[in-house]
């Protein structure tokens, strides 16, 4: 049994290659096994019809419930051909996140249904995620309990898995959410992304990982059931694979996979100066450039400089989680910045030429007319940072959804949340606020599409919007917030 | 209207300020000159010392692309015009070099990386209808 079979399942980006194959390569490596990638995922979008992979898509995103016999037999076609059960080894699905579940648990109904030898494993975030589907069990308990895969790998896997390989499995994570956050980055091995056919990707670029975790705790955001605690590589180590990769596969085109790349303000300069600095001393990686996750901080703890070096290290694209323009939203969602802080960032942004693409929540639980009026503002106010790219592109995304996990599912009782439909997929779109109860799933969609019209107006950027509009028609479709509150009244 | 225009690179010791042809200033510097230009539909030109630097450019606080700003840089001089359409324009190329970044005349390609005017007013109306905005 030395051979190991990398697989992801819809829906994960099809533009490159997932980072975790490049992560665990060399451990599978180090547990003297032979690596395979056999992307479901990039099988489905290179060869289904779009239709079929964008209702898949939807699907996989909780937007919509059932799959057509049409995008079923699309599915099942696409897991008979990628695993070859006539092979023998170790089976690892990428659990990505949530959105990765539902294809996950099919493919696991599928392997009961043929004659197969694989040791089957699954890793990564989407294992730990809390769902309604799923009994409101971590889905990586829930498949273990009905038996549908042989381990599970909570949280990170570098080292665990190396231990499951091993014949250990006892080790903090393996079937057990107790996992142990790797505490020194430092000490793992860089990415090893031989076998990877590049030609098969649409916009390769090397993933590369800064930090794991992050500095803040948004409400809205679940990172921290992965990784509790912030850490991060020292810049040295990644100025280091930033060049072995630039020399081994010729890729100069990089992005992190943080959720934030100035999570340490100070790791952050330093790796800025230090690939200026390599840029310098060899022509080779002139050409680089790089991407990740940002957030927003003052002007104290980011000062203009912070900038200028990512203009000369490369930095061209950063994704921002804005969330709102209402500085009162933002603060119950703790993200900590002020709107003198947005200037501050989009007027530095300006200066030093680095597009944004914001990320952006409409209808969060306490999000009033008021706090809507203050989006319809800003996009007036931010027009020329987007007719100059310094706006990028705007994503305004399917409305406010809440996830068991998330720290706002802990704010149930003090926000008055109640999910419509209690127990079905749909609720996570689907709910009220007792103490904001004009905010229903029509209002929180009412307000979504007038940021959608008023951005097509003033010639913002937002990629998309037909599919989200059509997610967005599917959840109008299953609305049904009124007959539950007809029903309560009648109570 | 006037235009702010600030010129920046490590080893700029010296500008001068044509406007149409007409050389309006000059001067030394140690790295960084900032210029003011009326907004007008006439070619201004900035030469820079030591010849052979391609010095970044910065207009209102923008600091921009010279091929989207429409800017002829030569070895020892830039010339640009500042007329009141010089954003809009930056725009326009913008968009157009997106377009041609993605190497295909396809809507549904256009809309997921792109994205830029496209309303779907079918879409819209429909989910109106189906949850009774207005």
């Amino acid at each position: 049994m030395n051979e190991f079979v990398f697989t992801s399942v819809p829906h994960i980006e099809t533009l490159y290659p997932a980072a975790a194959f490049g992560a665990l390569q060399p451990v599978v490596k180090n547990a003297g096994l032979h690596m395979t990638l056999n992307d479901i995922n990039l099988y489905l979008k290179q060869t289904a019809p779009t239709e079929v992979f964008d209702e898949i898509t939807d699907w996989s995103m909780f937007a919509k419930n059932t799959l057509s016999d049409v995008a079923n037999d699309w599915l099942l076609k696409a897991y008979t051909d990628c695993i070859d059960v006539s092979k023998s080894g170790w089976l690892g699905i990428s659990v990505f996140s949530f959105v990765v579940t539902r294809a996950t648990e099919r493919l696991l109904r599928w392997l009961k249904t043929v004659n197969h030898k694989y040791t089957v494993i699954l890793g990564g975030n989407g294992c730990m995620s809390v769902l309604a589907d799923y009994d409101e069990l971590e889905f990586g308990i829930w498949c273990l309990n009905n038996k549908l895969c042989d381990h599970v790998v909570f949280g990170e896997g570098e080292q665990a898995l190396l231990e499951l390989l091993s014949g250990n499995t006892d080790y903090p994570g393996i079937d057990n959410t107790n996992f142990k956050q790797i505490q020194n980055l430092d000490q793992l091995d860089y990415p090893d992304y031989s076998g990877i056919d590049w030609t098969q990707y649409h916009d390769p670029r090397i993933m590369i990982t800064g930090s794991r975790g992050c500095v803040r705790h948004c409400t809205f955001c679940d990172i921290a059931l992965s990784w509790p605690k912030f850490s991060y590589r020292s810049a040295e180590k990644l100025v280091d694979e930033v060049k072995m990769m630039v020399h081994e596969h010729g890729m100069t085109k990089f992005e992190f996979t943080d959720s934030l790349i100035n999570g340490s303000v100070k790791n952050f300069d330093r790796f800025n100066e230090l690939l200026i600095e390599a840029k310098s001393k060899d022509p080779a990686l002139e050409p680089v450039t790089y991407m990740g996750q940002f957030i927003c901080r003052s002007k104290q703890t980011m000062p203009e400089s912070t900038y200028e070096l990512m203009h000369y290290a490369g930095c061209n694209q950063i994704t921002v989680g804005i969330e709102s323009f209402s500085e009162r939203v933002r603060y119950h969602m703790k993200k900590k910045f002020s709107d003198n802080d947005v200037d501050y960032h989009f007027a530095q942004c300006a200066r030093w030429a680095i597009p944004n693409v914001l990320l952006m929540i409409v209808g969060y639980p306490t999000e009033t007319q008021a706090d809507h009026e203050a989006n319809v503002r800003a996009m007036h106010k931010y027009k020329l940072y987007s007719d100059m790219g310094v706006i990028f592109m705007v994503r305004w995304g399917f409305t406010m959804n809440i996830f068991e996990g998330s720290p706002i599912s802990a704010m149930k009782q003090e926000l008055g949340l109640i999910e419509i439909d209690q127990g079905s997929a749909d609720s996570v779109f689907n709910w009220i606020s007792t103490k904001n109860p004009d905010l229903d799933l029509r209002e929180r969609i009412r307000r979504r599409l007038e940021l959608h019209t008023l951005g097509v107006e003033l010639g913002y950027a937002m990629p998309n919007s037909k599919k989200e509009l059509t997610t967005l028609l599917e959840l109008a479709h299953s609305y049904t917030g009124p007959k539950l509150i007809e029903a309560s009244s009648a109570c | 209207m006037k235009y702010r225009v600030e010129v920046f690179h490590k080893d700029l010791v010296g500008y001068k300020k044509f406007v149409a042809g007409k050389l309006l200033s000059e001067g030394s510097c140690n790295g960084c000159m900032t210029l003011s230009f009326d907004c007008q539909p006439v070619t201004n030109s900035v030469w820079f010392e030591p010849w052979g630097i391609v010095p970044q450019i910065r207009v209102n606080n923008f600091l921009v692309d010279p091929g989207l700003a429409g800017i002829d840089l030569f070895d020892h001089k830039f010339d640009i015009v500042l007329d009141k359409d010089f954003f809009t324009r930056y725009r326009q190329q913008d968009l157009h070099y997106r377009q041609q970044s993605i190497d295909v005349d396809d809507a549904y390609i256009y809309d997921s990386v792109i994205g830029v005017g496209n309303l779907h007013k079918h879409l819209v109306d429909n989910i109106k209808e189906v949850m009774q905005i207005e």
